[in-house]
């Protein structure tokens, strides 16, 4: 089941320029990685290692700190690892940032992006492994969705053996099935200690900032919001 | 002695100043010393009462200038309104006599019931339209249809005669008379105003002129006695206000209450739609949970808070979860994001919340260099505390030797 686009209008603004500009960022420096991979690949995991995020490091006060919290979230593990996020970055984020306009969008993505770092790194302290990805972020934007325009349709294509069909779905349906397949990696993480080579916890915890983005919605949509209004 | 020309004009003057008698007796003392003076005798024809005398003073002034055509006109009119006030009848067989005495009756009963009719519904355009094709008057015509147009614009037989009336009418101070005698104040100011345009130097300014301050006079004096004594609402229109205010107060029973009374005293179709129109809204209202309003203080706070947030999360990130950890100018900077966010928020989002009238003005409406002045404090407010945090981040970053496994 993958969501291709949202198929509700925008209410406030024309175009999602920021969300265009945190696409762009992120090829951008997947591309960066890509020619350092091709020509050094020591010089590539030097460059993941220091800009990523990882707990132990945060915990002990080494590398970055604050600055590879946020340079984390432009990096991406693979051409599919980006294209992944990117896409749900594009289908959730346009109506998201139609809300808070394209600023405060950003200190929202930026913000949930952080705090599913600062549960990542309670649940997984000991990782010593560098977490990279705008999933956090983007898992993020996927909660303040849900929580904005729950019956928002959601044009998705769902294969059935062989035949691809794209159905309209009510985004509560996909947004809860994201985050219910978190659930039990997650916890066998915590409790078993397994490694999934991805960051459940981060997932989750971006779902969790997503409550904050009721610090970020411009007034208008606040007020539709609060009086249960379409927004 | 007076001369002609000087005692014409003591005349007018006389006339503009309402002296009529005075008026009367030196223009008939100048029309004695000269009796071709055309315009002695359309002045005094303005100042004689009597439409007999009136028309024996126009048919003079005629005899001198036979081409000046709104004498001619002005002739017919008094002849008409002389016809009509002594039952002056022009030369006719008795067989005629008797034949228009029959036809005048019928007329002068259709008259009557037309204007029963506009009296009892004044929307009735098709009454109004008869009535303009019974009456003799063309500024009598012209009154009627456009009211039959205003109450129907879409009444075409009623707009066409109605031009067709306009484009020959030449006659503005009848037409003014017309309008002042059916209380149209308005437009025959505008008549006479037109009046007044078009012949400064001629009898017919002067006469419009005099006409149109007596106008004004009457407009003033209407104006004064609407200001002290207003109209009273009919019973449907004071029952609109009375749920509209109800509506104000967010009390919907009241104004479903009012509106149904609107309904049911309403006198006109219009007034009956506007009132059941109210009335499906306020029903629809009702049944909404009531508007629940974000005071400007919380808006203030919940979006001047975002930059600190943010900032608090990563210096709890910076200080491996534990903030107390790090510099205290790092940790005493938060309050500059706060103050930066709360500043941006009131300057561009809330410029008529007290925090906002302070910074810009009473009235929040401050000069473009004032509010980017505070723009840009705002945003420099932000970047700061990030900066210094960016600062110590990139020193850590530098002397990190990351251990990356084989």
């Amino acid at each position: 089941m993958i969501p291709l686009s949202d198929t509700e209008p925008n209410r406030y603004i024309r175009q999602p320029y920021m969300v265009f500009a945190i696409i762009i960022l992120n090829i951008v420096v997947m591309s960066y990685e890509y020619s350092l991979l091709a020509t050094n690949e020591a010089a590539f995991l030097d460059f993941v290692y220091r800009y990523g995020m990882i707990p132990r490091a945060i915990l002990e006060q080494r590398g970055g700190g604050a600055l590879s919290a946020i340079t984390q979230m432009f990096l991406h593990g693979g051409m599919f690892h980006l294209l992944g996020n990117m896409l749900a970055l594009a289908v959730y984020g346009r109506r998201l940032e139609d809300a808070c306009g394209p600023w405060r969008f950003l200190l929202f993505y930026l913000t949930t992006g952080v705090l599913a770092e600062v549960i990542y790194i309670l649940a997984q302290a000991n990782q010593e492994i560098p977490g990279i990805g705008a999933s956090g972020a983007v898992f993020g934007v996927m909660g303040a969705y849900l929580i904005l325009y729950p019956t928002g349709r959601i044009r998705t294509l769902v294969v059935l053996g062989f035949v691809p069909i794209f159905p309209k779905i009510r985004a509560y349906w996909i947004i809860l099935y994201f985050f219910a397949v978190q659930i039990i990696p997650a916890l066998q993480t915590l409790l078993n200690e397994a490694d999934y080579q991805v960051a459940h916890w981060a997932h989750l915890g971006g779902f969790i900032a997503s409550l904050t983005v009721f610090f970020f919605l411009r007034p208008e949509a606040f007020h539709r919001y609060q009086n249960e209004m379409v927004l | 002695m007076k001369m002609g020309s000087e005692a014409l004009r003591e005349a007018i003057t006389a006339v503009q100043a309402g002296n009529r008698a005075q008026a009367r007796a030196l223009l008939l003392a100048l029309l004695e010393q000269e009796p071709h003076n055309e315009m002695a005798w359309l002045w005094l024809s303005d100042v004689l009462e009597e439409p007999k005398e009136r028309i024996v003073a126009l048919e003079n002034a005629l005899a001198i200038n036979p081409q000046r055509v709104q004498t001619r006109r002005r002739l017919a009119q008094v002849r008409q309104l002389a016809i009509s006030a002594d039952g002056l009848q022009p030369e006719t067989t008795v067989g005629e006599a008797a034949r228009k005495t029959r036809t005048q009756d019928a007329r002068q009963a259709r008259y009557l019931a037309l204007t029963q009719q506009v009296k009892q519904a004044p929307e009735d355009a098709a009454a109004w339209f008869a009535l303009s094709q019974i009456v003799d008057s063309v500024e009598d015509q012209i009154i009627f249809l456009e009211e039959a147009v205003a109450q129907n614009p879409n009444h075409r037989a009623a707009q066409i005669r109605l031009t067709q009336l306009q484009l020959a009418r030449q006659d503005e101070i009848a037409l003014g008379k017309a309008y002042e005698a059916h209380n149209k104040l308005t437009q025959a100011a505008h008549v006479y105003r037109m009046a007044t345009r078009h012949g400064d130097s001629s009898v017919e300014g002067v006469i419009a002129q005099k006409r149109l301050r007596e106008v004004k006079v009457q407009l003033r004096a209407q104006h004064r006695q609407l200001a002290f004594n207003p109209p009273p609402l009919p019973a449907a229109n004071h029952a609109l206000a009375q749920g509209r205010a109800a509506e104000e107060r967010g009390d919907w029973a009241q104004a479903i209450a009012a509106y149904i009374t609107a309904l049911q005293t309403a006198e006109t179709a219009q007034t009956r739609t506007l009132a059941q129109i109210r009335l499906e809204t306020a029903v629809r209202q009702q049944k909404l949970p009531p508007i629940k309003l974000a005071s400007p203080t919380s808006t203030l706070w919940r979006l001047g808070i975002g930059p600190a947030l943010l900032y608090l999360i990563l210096l709890t990130l910076h200080g491996g979860l534990n903030p107390l950890r790090l510099p205290w100018l790092l940790l005493i900077s938060t309050l500059g994001a706060l103050a930066g966010g709360l500043l941006l928020v009131a300057v561009m989002i809330l410029p008529h919340h007290i925090v906002g009238k302070r910074l810009l003005g009473t009235d929040g409406h401050a000069d473009a260099f004032t509010r980017a002045l505070f723009n840009v404090l705002g945003a420099l407010l932000i970047l700061w505390p990030f900066s210094l945090l960016l600062l110590d981040a990139v020193q850590r970053l530098a002397v990190y030797t990351p251990v990356i496994p084989p």
